[in-house]
């Protein structure tokens, strides 16, 4: 019985933890993204695009290029943390990062450029900051879009496959995510076991999914 | 106030000098087009011109020789927006409170909400209320921080003619009492009479006469007039001409004016209307009491 928690916990352990970087990072990103008139903007859109038309085994691979222990950032984690950061769960952490970035950061985006500028204006012809204003007006009329990226980017993670392969492999309890635990089971012909997993999975990816749907749709009529 | 603004846009010139009295009610006043709201957003800092100066008494607000130009945040002002711009997501009460910074004056909001006619109304969300109760929340959010000028962009102009014609009186009655230097921008001239002290015409970002309504539609200073706000009645036109009836405190006018006129001003029944002679058209006769 451990055997079938243990892949699922660290599944929604890991899926937790990138949505609250993403949460906490993403935001002031999009913020960014939505109202800067820095001229190669697009450059930083695509960039962080990217993981929506790449192969995951493409950002698996040139993540662990550079994060592996050859590498440079890979020698200075270990010199720091003792510790390797490719194979462990903080670089699964930072590749789910990467990887579901344009799931929460684009949301938060669309969601912040389309709050009306009036009422950015009237807050600062209120005498507000535009700190004061990005809480108290841009965050509330944002609420769905923050929701939709959380869940979105959650959900995401939950579904990773090819990255976490590449630069977490598959060791139990670190790194054996439910995704990888599936594709090992399959390969031992335990098709029953798989079989559960992947029922686990798709039940709660479609659960959290029509709970956006249904929270996104009564936010929509309060508004 | 003295301001001198100049900004160029793609297809747009605006280049105007003109003072706002302060205390008073100025109307900017002219057709679509002619640059009224802009310069009100130039007055807030919620844009930036490309030359002139706008100094409020020994504070300069924006000063382009200088290099001076405060942030909207800097600036004393309170925007009433055209489309009221109130925050959905929050009650009226939260809307009003929304720019004061001192803890202590909180207590005040009671006050501005029964000054608005508001009182029982804290709780509601801006889509749960009227056009003419959200302009009234608009009008005493702006309000509720205190602002050295109080900025009005056409804010009658989305509502309809009854709520508009009963809000001018409440708009007068409590900017009064505020005590506020104003600036009004609209294009209708009836409310430049029921409100205006000062009156700046613009015509395609220029401005052309300025003065009090009396000078600007009179054509000059007079001793004697006779300035009366009606309602229209009654008119009866055949293609050239029209005879307008219109009442005021429960005496009847009857006027002619060219049928064409009425086709361009769309007058209609119900409409106010300012009824104005200059005093050489006056007649005085001395009513004799009987001994």
């Amino acid at each position: 019985m451990i055997n079938f928690t243990v892949p699922l916990f660290l599944t929604l352990k890991l899926s937790f933890v990138t949505m609250v970087f993403l949460f906490i990072i993403g935001i002031p990103f999009a913020y960014w993204l939505a109202f800067s008139g820095f001229r190669w903007k697009f450059f930083v859109e695509s960039v962080v695009a990217l993981p929506l038309v790449l192969p995951p085994t493409v950002l698996g691979f040139y993540l662990l290029m550079t994060i592996g222990g050859n590498s440079f950032i890979g020698q200075w984690y270990e010199g720091v943390f003792h510790k390797p950061l490719a194979f462990s769960f903080q670089g699964l952490v930072l590749g789910s990062f990467l990887y579901s970035l344009p799931f929460a950061v684009q949301p938060f985006q669309t969601s912040f450029a389309g709050v009306d500028r009036k009422f950015l204006e009237a807050s600062w012809s209120l005498g507000r900051s535009r700190f004061y204003t990005f809480f108290h007006v841009i965050l509330p009329l944002s609420r769905h879009g923050i929701i939709t990226g959380c869940v979105l980017s959650f959900a995401h993670t939950l579904g990773e496959f090819g990255v976490v392969l590449m630069i977490g492999g598959n060791i139990p309890g670190i790194t054996k995510v439910a995704s990888v635990a599936i594709y090992d089971e399959v390969q031992s012909l335990n098709y029953g076991i798989a079989n559960i997993y992947a029922a686990i999975l798709l039940a709660f990816s479609f659960l959290i999914l029509a709970g956006v749907y249904f929270i996104n749709r009564r936010f929509i009529r309060t508004i | 106030m003295n301001v001198c603004l100049k900004k160029t846009w793609d297809k747009f010139k605006l280049d105007v000098t003109f003072q706002i009295p302060p205390g008073k009610i100025t109307a900017l006043f002219g057709p679509s087009g002619a640059g009224k709201s802009s310069i009100l957003r130039l007055i807030s800092g919620l844009e930036v011109a490309d030359g002139g100066m706008i100094h409020k008494g020994e504070e300069v607000w924006y000063d382009e020789s200088k290099a001076i130009n405060l942030l909207p945040q800097q600036r004393s002002v309170g925007f009433v927006f055209q489309d009221f711009a109130l925050f959905p997501h929050l009650t009226v009460e939260r809307n009003v409170v929304y720019g004061i910074k001192e803890k202590a004056r909180l207590g005040e909001v009671k006050n501005l909400l029964l000054l608005a006619g508001l009182s029982g109304y804290e709780h509601y969300y801006p889509a749960q209320l009227s056009g003419g109760q959200k302009q009234r929340v608009a009008l005493i959010r702006a309000l509720a921080r205190k602002p050295e000028i109080l900025l009005l962009d056409e804010p009658l102009s989305a509502l309809d003619w009854e709520t508009r014609r009963q809000l001018q009186e409440d708009l007068k009655r409590i900017i009064k009492q505020f005590q506020v230097t104003t600036v009004y921008v609209t294009h209708d001239v009836t409310e430049v009479y029921k409100l205006a002290d000062y009156v700046v015409v613009l015509e395609s970002g220029r401005v052309i006469k300025q003065g009090t309504p009396e000078e600007i539609f009179m054509g000059k200073r007079l001793s004697t007039r006779i300035q009366l706000v009606g309602k229209v009645v009654g008119i009866e036109s055949d293609p050239i001409m029209a005879a307008v009836t219109v009442i005021h405190e429960g005496q009847y006018f009857k006027t002619l004016i060219d049928t064409e006129e009425i086709l361009r001003l769309h007058l209609v029944v119900g409409d106010d209307v300012v009824i104005g002679a200059k005093s050489s058209d006056v007649i005085l006769f001395k009513v004799l009491t009987r001994s």
